[in-house]
């Protein structure tokens, strides 16, 4: 993995205290500035994974290391990690979402101004100032993934990880958030994202995992999203843009819709 | 019969509308701009000189000039008297039998105590004046703001941390009740209930919260709680507000002399 490796796992397990098991000798690694995807069907450990991945769980099982050390301060990995969770409802737990806002950059020291020019940043992207004021649980569930994502980038994370992140966003703001994401990816975040919908990871990813409890497959996005074998076998179904170019026989396949429209035009 | 959905939901309305309630504190009001040392500072004095008061006259007087300085403040009357009813309300409910005890008079064909009747109004009234006070800080200062201040008036950080998780978790735990309020009532055809679909409504109600409560950690973790709250430390800064705050104070402090001494 050379100096550039953020987080090398191997063997890692985990079994919940009442005896489900979670994940099983699961592999991953990360380089500087990458976009990784973990994909798998409902319950194949993929949140799991992505919190031992962050640091948030010990797994039952394995090693991993961070930076290339396996004993490194928690506090050291927090000023450096942003984490999505799957329900936005956890993570906004402050009395207003400026309070929310501000919880994580004043947890890591952040300064005053630093945060108040990120959070300028964050508003044209998320469109915040409407909701400052608010008590979270006033706010639709597209509005608390908004906030629940600006509160994980606010500390202006080396590495972000994402639990199902664009589950409750409409179109247009999906749109939005993923040029942003990969905007902050070429100034250098690294990326970990996890979920079960395949159309958005060729758009934040190039390279995935395909996790069912144990890793089935690993390699280039491409690789991963047009083995409709492999997929299936692993209760996942291909996207529905492969099928039909698949049916066409188009070589390569197309992963997005747009990719597929052109390619249609070209011919 | 119980019925712990009505009570329940009720409850969350109250502290819901309590939470929501710091959304004030971010309006450009007379006591948003006092410091929030010198707000916290005051609000406890004037909390003990009521409560220690022996006189209808200095809780009265409190609780008139919280509303005022309320008012003052942009502070919706309706929402601030929503928010501090409950409480004294409460409380009067619990000494108005101390009103009946060794009746010594009548009045339109009740007898009653005037020494009790006398200590339950001025029970309430402290109660009220308290209230008030305590109401109006938190309406115009932000929790966050309260917490930093607290931890630079040198309060031990373990005390600080355990407030604002309390705080926090109150908070998230009446969403998870609130849920599954909503989804009982969705999925009930029959107005019928009992003692035993109470408890166990409200052990699912700890079990789920039991579950919440980890996943709120584990959020607070991801976010940089290491055990000890931190907030954005604002500098203390003297200002207009402030030391017209203190005026208004001593004067309170003067007037509860007169009257108790």
């Amino acid at each position: 993995m050379g100096n550039d490796g953020i987080i090398e796992a191997e063997g890692i397990g985990y079994i919940y205290p009442d005896g489900t098991l979670a994940v099983e000798d699961a592999h991953f690694y990360l380089c500087r500035g990458e976009r990784v995807a973990i994909v798998g069907p409902n319950g194949s450990g993929k949140s799991t994974f992505l919190k031992i991945l962050s640091a948030l769980m010990e797994p039952s099982k394995g090693k991993i290391k961070f930076y290339g050390r396996e004993n490194v301060k928690e506090k050291e990995l927090r000023k450096r990690f942003g984490v999505i969770l799957q329900n936005p409802d956890d993570m906004l737990f402050n009395a207003t979402v400026m309070e929310d806002l501000e919880f994580g950059p004043s947890q890591i020291g952040m300064e005053r101004e630093k945060f108040e020019e990120m959070l300028k940043e964050l508003d044209e992207v998320f469109s915040l100032s409407p909701l400052l004021k608010k008590p979270p649980f006033k706010l639709s569930e597209g509005e608390k993934q908004r906030v629940a994502m600006a509160c994980a980038l606010a500390i202006k994370p080396e590495i972000l990880f994402l639990d199902e992140p664009f589950s409750a966003l409409d179109v247009g703001m999906k749109r939005k958030v993923v040029e942003y994401l990969n905007k902050l990816n070429k100034e250098g975040m690294a990326m970990v994202t996890v979920s079960h919908d395949l159309s958005i990871i060729p758009f934040i990813s190039d390279r995935a995992y395909l996790l069912n409890k144990k890793m089935v497959g690993e390699g280039s996005v491409y690789e991963i999203l047009t083995n409709e074998k492999l997929l299936r076998e692993n209760g996942m179904d291909a996207l529905p843009v492969v099928k039909i170019a698949s049916a066409l026989k188009m070589k390569p396949l197309p992963l997005t819709l747009e990719e597929f429209i052109e390619r249609l035009e070209t011919k | 019969m119980i019925d712990i959905e009505k009570t329940a939901e009720e409850i969350t309305k109250v502290i819901r509308n309590f939470m929501a309630a710091e959304e004030f504190s971010y309006i450009n009001g007379y006591m948003q701009g006092v410091a929030a040392e010198i707000k916290i500072m005051g609000s406890t004095l004037l909390i003990f000189l009521a409560i220690t008061s022996r006189h209808f006259i200095f809780p009265l007087l409190l609780l008139i000039l919280s509303i005022f300085l309320a008012l003052s403040s942009r502070i919706s009357p309706r929402a601030y008297l929503a928010r501090f009813y409950i409480i004294p309300l409460f409380s009067l409910v619990i000494v108005l039998p101390f009103a009946f005890i060794n009746a010594d008079i009548t009045l339109h064909g009740i007898s009653i105590s005037r020494s009790g009747s006398i200590y339950v109004i001025l029970f309430t009234l402290r109660v009220m004046a308290a209230v008030a006070c305590i109401s109006l800080l938190l309406f115009t200062t932000r929790f966050s703001s309260i917490l930093a201040s607290l931890r630079r008036m040198r309060v031990p950080s373990t005390l600080v941390s355990v407030m604002a998780i309390v705080y926090r978790y109150l908070f998230t735990f009446l969403t998870q009740l609130n849920d599954m309020l909503i989804g009982r009532r969705s999925r009930t055809v029959a107005g019928k209930r009992s003692i035993r679909g109470a408890t166990r409504f409200a052990g699912n109600f700890m079990s789920r919260i039991l579950f919440k409560s980890d996943a709120v950690y584990i959020a607070m973790r991801a976010r940089g709680f290491d055990g000890s709250m931190k907030t954005f430390s604002k500098k203390f800064e003297w200002n207009i507000p402030s030391i017209a705050y203190m005026g208004v104070v001593a004067i309170m402090v003067f007037l509860w002399v007169m009257t108790e001494l």
